[in-house]
């Protein structure tokens, strides 16, 4: 791969675009740029089948014969690909495909070879507009839908043009509510993995504030984060680092200065939902929940899967839908199961076993044991390690691991109508997994 | 939704014909149907093309939805019809000055998407008025029209005076149609965007950063990367002025300016910012797979120029076990890189963690990389052998012979250190098939011959079957046994080599074996110290 970052990379995001299904047959292609051959791009697509077929997935395909590389993302059944120079700003390209697909899927709920079929000609006007040249325009699904759809049937739609040029293309004007409300949820999601020795090999957690906005007009809203969480996330250039949040990105919506300099979060919000911002935070100091999982086998024929759950968290709070996935050997069978607490079902298609547990106070422990058959060859086997580890999967409502909060969330509009806001707390887990302990 | 699978299923034959009556209803959903079944046609890759002229004449209507269709037919299939191409200017003409806006712009950026020599002439007037357009969406349609242009002819570019209106269009007071201005007068210039931005107009191009849309922001950012500041506070000025854009929701946006802060760091260093690019690139490795591995290959770039950015955030390259494979791999390459004495323990523990992983070559990978931490951390190069014995003490094959492999490289590296491993090294072989591996092998025997207790049954198995074995392991072969036969001489080792030599110059074909027994042969027929101070002299450390 040539180098992407440190060089200025100036040729267009993209030359020519083209779905595929999954048998790499080309179901729709456009051509902004014209200066992709047929043979250079019959040459990609074989290369990219080439590859695919012998399990090498990596999503970028080069042709020797041209300066012109096949950047694809699969999703459902097809192949979403774009055709560059190479060199090319190849982050730009990704995520305007990945842009694509959230557009395609906002449009026909589901994105799959059928609809394609269905929808040509729409698809066709929407690569019209979300490109030019090569030079992406547009890729905001809520103002091209506007868009698209009222230009098919009628001539007059002035305001929608502007939308499209000006910094606010993410609003339209004229929206009216009878009730105004604005709702925040606070999402955080926990990763963790715990290796054989117990160390935390990776823990993370990141969060997104997700806006449903109901509000007629043009309104601003101001949203005020807790001392904390701000201080961290850059405002004073010297606490980078030092506080929970590492990382934060926002919606374009919000005034990046604005929170620069006064730490407070100004936006216009688009209509309905969407992410406001997302940060990424170093973990809290314990995990969430913690399991200690053992196994062992004893005699010729048995193994005895040993597993502690601890909660970890304050008391006060409860963690629910908690569900645990124990991998066993594949070819073990009739198991004995005890536990303290929640239930334990058996899932030989997938060698595992399921114990879930509805709810869960903090500061907790509980246990389970099982004792599987193996079937016995007479001699005492080194059975090599899985490499599947226990996965937990949990929900702590009202609350958040990092410690965030709103302050308070305000909507300032010329009319002067007065909006309720709602906030909500959640933490979930995302890919927690503890190895068995050695 | 109606569903146009329906345009997909005629497949009578005559349909060509049939189409061609058709398109000359007067029946406007018939026209409308006709010309979707064409378009369908076009997009399976059936040859519409004998139909140009009559959808060309359907092309002045006042439906938009037809109008776009012919357009798009009219793209595709001008090149293969100048001739007739030249009907349609009319209409793009007539359409160019039509009232509503949004079919002003349809037809300036339909026209410069037809690459016709012919057309491109009636092209200019019409580009020349939507350059002016009072409207914002003609404007930046005509911007990137005038790119078009020039990569079909340049010269009327300039002698129309474009250039100098992209000029203009460059600090329009529309945001959008200044991204748009400098996408194509970036193009327009090859990517020397230093002649586009000067000092005076710099700071309009910074204003309408703010209030761009994204792809605007990737635009000017990848612009003002390229700009070569006149001094040290101008870099200072350009880069405060991006810095807001690391927080952006769009990664392409975070990462042009990540690329603009290093670019004018060359200028202005400072450590402080440079800090600063490192939790924007991490969170990234949080993003889709693809958007992972750009990030990653970034790294790498970045790391080529400042290394060691990266060493406080090593647990972000730890591998997930349902990351794809070429995540992995990336992830890897970084991990060896960012090993310093402060983390080389943590990441050995991982490394070791992946050799067990079910997929073969990423395991092998990951042996090496034990390896490459052996010799670029020498403090911490016992470890690493340890964690190699571990591996090799599972006795997995295809682990055994990676370990021996890296193994060779440490003992050339740290000379007379670690010769106690080699014997659970030979306990442990049960069958080698890697040629790497025999030859590395046969290397380490050869230059411990003395140490070894069994290295003469060894050597004497595979002199044995030598003529099965590929170039380069006879080629080892050869000059360790020659090695064993200096350094604990006896008659065996002396039959041994006289039957190797005997092989080499007689049954192999090999110009290279064949020349490199013929040296040994005579070096020891001459002298054997002077022989042994040439065969065994030492050889320079790996790099």
């Amino acid at each position: 791969m040539e180098r992407t970052c440190v060089k200025g990379t100036t040729s267009p995001v993209c030359s020519s675009f083209h779905i595929l299904n999954s048998s790499y047959q080309l179901l729709l292609s456009r051509d902004w740029r014209g200066e992709i051959t047929c043979a250079c791009l019959r040459r990609l697509i074989q290369r990219l089948a080439y590859n695919l077929d012998n399990g090498v997935s990596v999503p970028i395909v080069f042709d020797p014969q041209s300066h012109v590389c096949m950047l694809f993302v699969t999703h459902n059944d097809i192949l979403i690909a774009c055709t560059a120079e190479t060199g090319t700003d190849y982050m730009a390209t990704f995520i305007f495909l990945h842009k694509l697909i959230d557009v395609f899927s906002a449009y026909f709920d589901c994105f799959i070879e059928e609809s394609i079929r269905d929808n040509f000609v729409i698809i066709y006007e929407l690569l019209d507009e979300v490109v030019d040249n090569g030079y992406p325009q547009l890729t905001d699904s809520a103002v091209l839908g506007e868009f698209i759809k009222v230009l098919a049937h009628r001539f007059e739609t002035p305001h929608l043009l502007s939308a499209a040029t000006t910094a606010t293309s993410w609003r339209k004007h004229g929206i009216f509510y009878k009730k105004n409300e604005v709702f925040l949820d606070v999402i955080e999601s926990c990763s963790l993995f715990v290796d054989a020795h117990g160390r935390e090999t990776r823990s993370l957690l990141t969060g997104t504030l997700t806006l449903r906005s109901q509000l007629s007009g043009m309104p601003k809203c101001h949203l005020s984060l807790n001392e904390r969480a701000i201080r961290a996330a850059g405002v004073h250039s010297a606490a980078i680092g030092t506080g929970t949040l590492e990382d934060v990105n926002f919606h374009p919506s919000v005034d990046l200065s604005a929170f620069r300099s006064r730490g407070l979060i100004c936006f216009t919000p688009p209509d309905g939902t969407f992410d406001l911002l997302t940060y990424r935070t170093l973990h809290p100091a314990k995990p969430l929940l913690d399991i200690h999982a053992s196994t062992t086998t004893t005699g010729l024929s048995t193994v005895e899967y040993t597993v502690n759950l601890s909660t970890l968290f304050k008391e006060q709070n409860m963690a629910s839908n908690v569900r645990i996935e124990i991998p066993v050997a594949a070819d073990a069978t009739s198991p004995e199961i005890q536990c303290s607490h929640g239930s334990v079902v058996y899932q030989p298609e997938d060698d595992v076993l399921t114990w879930t547990l509805k709810n869960v106070k903090g500061k907790r422990e509980f246990k389970l044991q099982a004792k599987l058959h193996l079937p016995s060859t007479g001699v005492k086997q080194t059975r090599r390690k899985t490499s599947v580890p226990v996965r937990v999967s949990f929900e702590v409502p009202y609350t958040t691991a990092s410690g965030l909060q709103v302050k308070y969330l305000k909507v300032i509009e010329k009319e002067g109508y007065t909006a309720l806001p709602w906030v909500r707390y959640i933490t979930r887990s995302d890919d927690y997994a503890f190895r068995f302990r050695e | 939704m109606p569903r146009d699978s329906k345009y997909f299923s005629s497949s009578k034959k005559g349909e060509v014909a049939e189409w061609r009556q058709d398109l000359k209803t007067s029946d406007k959903v018939l026209l409308k149907t006709t010309v979707k079944r064409i378009i369908a046609a076009m997009t399976v890759g059936k040859d519409v093309c004998p139909l140009f002229l009559d959808v060309i004449n359907c092309m002045q209507t006042e439906d938009i939805e037809l109008k776009k269709l012919i357009y798009l037919y009219a793209i595709n299939y001008a090149r293969s019809n100048p001739d007739i191409a030249i009907l349609a200017v009319n209409t793009f003409v007539k359409d160019s000055q039509d009232p509503n806006p949004f079919i002003r712009a349809l037809a300036v950026r339909t026209m410069g998407c037809i690459r016709v020599d012919k057309i491109v002439e009636y092209l200019c007037d019409p580009l020349n008025l939507a350059l002016r357009d009072p409207d914002p969406y003609v404007r930046k349609t005509a911007a990137i029209c005038v790119a078009k242009l020039h990569s079909i002819n340049s010269e009327l570019v300039v002698d129309r005076g474009f250039l100098q209106q992209l000029k203009y269009l460059s600090v329009d007071e529309n945001p959008m149609v200044v991204a748009n201005s400098i996408s194509a007068l970036v193009e327009i210039q090859n990517g020397e965007s230093s002649e586009i931005i000067d000092s005076q107009c710099l700071s309009a191009v910074i204003a309408s950063l703010d209030v761009c849309t994204e792809w605007g922001q990737v635009a000017i950012l990848n612009c003002l990367a390229a700009y070569k500041c006149v001094d040290g506070s101008e870099a200072k000025k350009v880069i405060e002025c991006a810095l807001p854009k690391l927080q952006h929701a769009n990664y392409a946006v975070v990462l042009a300016c990540i690329r603009l802060i290093i670019n004018h760091l060359q200028v202005e260093r400072s450590d402080e910012l440079l800090k600063r690019i490192v939790p924007p690139m991490v969170t990234m490795l949080n993003a889709e797979a693809e958007i992972q591995y750009v990030a990653l290959s970034s790294i790498e770039d970045i790391m080529n120029q400042f290394p060691s950015i990266f060493h406080e955030t090593y647990k972000a390259f730890f591998c997930k076990y349902d990351d794809p494979a070429y995540v992995k791999y990336k992830k890897l390459d970084i991990l060896v890189k960012v090993t310093n004495e402060g983390n080389v323990a943590d990441i050995l523990v991982e490394l070791r963690e992946y050799s067990g992983e079910v997929d073969i070559e990423f395991s092998r990978k990951a042996i090496r990389s034990i390896g490459a931490c052996a010799l670029s951390v020498p403090a911490f190069s016992q470890t690493c052998v340890d964690a190699l014995l571990i591996i090799i003490d599972t006795r997995v094959n295809y682990a055994v012979q990676e370990s021996i492999v890296v193994l060779k490289d440490i003992f050339r590296c740290y000379p007379g250190k670690y010769e106690s491993v080699v014997t659970p090294l030979c306990r442990s072989l049960e069958c080698l098939d890697d040629p790497d591996a025999k030859s590395s092998l046969i290397y380490i025997l050869g230059e411990y011959a003395g140490r070894i207790d069994s290295t003469l049954d060894l050597l004497q198995t595979f002199v044995d079957t030598i003529q099965d074995e590929p170039t380069s392991v006879q080629l080892q072969l050869l000059t360790s046994t020659v090695k064993f036969f200096l350094k604990c001489p006896s008659q065996q080792a002396k039959t041994l080599v006289q039957k190797i030599l005997k092989f080499a110059t007689t049954d192999s074909e090999h110009p290279d074996l064949r020349d490199r027994a013929y040296v040994y042969w005579r070096l020891l027929s001459h002298d054997t110290d002077t022989a042994a101070n040439v065969v065994t002299a030492n050889i320079p450390l790996p790099s």
